[in-house]
């Protein structure tokens, strides 16, 4: 692939803990809400706001999957011609 | 007027939502040294501007899961506090009702005051001793209160900006290129090649590298007016129709590319 270095067998090896990552803070961005007495309503927000952002950044990671097997997949199919063209839809994908 | 003997809150589910706290910020430290982990990695893994992009999202990431997890461990600390200062006040209010009722006064769930159960200017020191260890319950609590409140102003305002980039939604990159396979009738125009070897034609035109920097819809309008140019030159088509035919092939990109990241139909 002209002016791209891509080791495939190395990158290969991201998908599977950047997919664990995901799992793990879904997982983990279950939070209780406790009774907080008169600053329950505090401790709601709060709670939510880590539990919602947590979940996300878990989602990032998700997607951050899904473009890096997108690459692994396409970048062996790029050829001479075909690499830039890949190479920007990878970009497309990292976004 | 009675005074109560019930806390308001449950310091046991503080202590619980406080673990569970740091059990994610235990979490976000793993995501952090794998995504750091990832990202030196690539450097020698992966040498393109995509691989680029990709140190880019780790350290993204990295960033959002800092302020994460820093708020989360602070949030966890606060409803600590606030716990171990709810279960002080409860064990204070218990060892009220218990000098009450040493007293000989049958309370429960409230002290009686002392115009409710003894004459005007009496005193009575068992009832006074344990509505004084009361209020200081009332006040421990109190002050708890106000604690966790003036703590957790600047947490939930390092959580006000959006800490992570936004999910997948319709328009961005992964679901354009989604959209763009199912929008690509066959496998042989899936695997973009016919276009890929057309618009190879076009490369010494150097052009191309202004495509990277832009978004969906202009990528795909400019990458269509080099299409038209490539078509035009390998037909070998008069010069006079260069212009026109780099025309026609922006615009059906430019159409193409509004109808992948949903905006207007029109050309």
């Amino acid at each position: 692939m002209s002016d791209i270095e891509f080791d495939h067998d190395a990158v290969a090896g991201y998908p599977r803990p950047l997919h664990t990552l995901a799992t793990s803070l879904a997982a983990a961005s279950t939070l209780p809400t406790p009774d907080a007495g008169t600053s329950t309503a505090l401790a709601r927000e709060a709670i939510d706001r880590v539990a919602v952002q947590s979940a996300a950044l878990g989602g990032a990671y998700d997607d951050l999957c899904e473009a890096v097997l997108f690459c692994l997949e396409r970048y062996p199919q790029a050829d001479q011609g075909s690499g830039w063209l890949l190479e920007m839809q990878a970009e497309q994908a990292l976004r | 007027m009675s005074v109560s003997l019930i806390l308001d809150g449950d310091p046991d589910g503080c202590h619980a939502a406080a673990a569970s706290l740091r059990a994610l910020a235990t979490e976000l430290d793993d995501a952090g040294t794998v995504t750091a982990s990832i990202r030196t990695r690539s450097e020698g893994d992966w040498n393109s501007r995509a691989g680029e992009l990709l140190r880019n999202v780790c350290t993204r990431h990295l960033a959002s899961g800092d302020r994460l997890r820093g708020a989360s461990r602070e949030l966890a600390l606060q409803l600590s506090a606030l716990a171990s200062a709810l279960a002080e006040a409860r064990s204070e209010l218990d060892r009220a009702r218990k000098v009450a009722r040493s007293g000989g006064y049958n309370v429960d769930t409230a002290l009686p005051s002392f115009d409710q159960v003894l004459p005007e200017g009496r005193a009575e020191t068992t009832l006074d001793h344990a509505l004084a260890i009361a209020a200081r319950a009332r006040e421990v609590e109190a002050h708890a209160h106000a604690a966790f409140t003036e703590a957790v102003g600047p947490i939930l305002e390092a959580l006000t900006p959006p800490a992570v980039p936004a999910h997948s939604e319709p328009g961005t990159s992964q679901s354009i290129l989604g959209r763009l396979r199912d929008l690509l009738p066959g496998e042989e125009l899936r695997d973009l090649s016919p276009l890929v070897r057309l618009v190879d034609e076009a490369r010494d035109l150097d052009l191309l590298d202004r495509l990277g920097g832009l978004d969906a819809t202009d990528g795909l309008r400019a990458g269509g007016a080099l299409a038209g140019v490539a078509l035009c030159t390998r037909a070998k088509l008069p010069p006079s129709l260069l212009a026109a035919c780099a025309d026609g092939g922006g615009q059906l990109g430019g159409w193409a590319g509004d109808r992948l990241t949903g905006g207007s139909d029109e050309q």
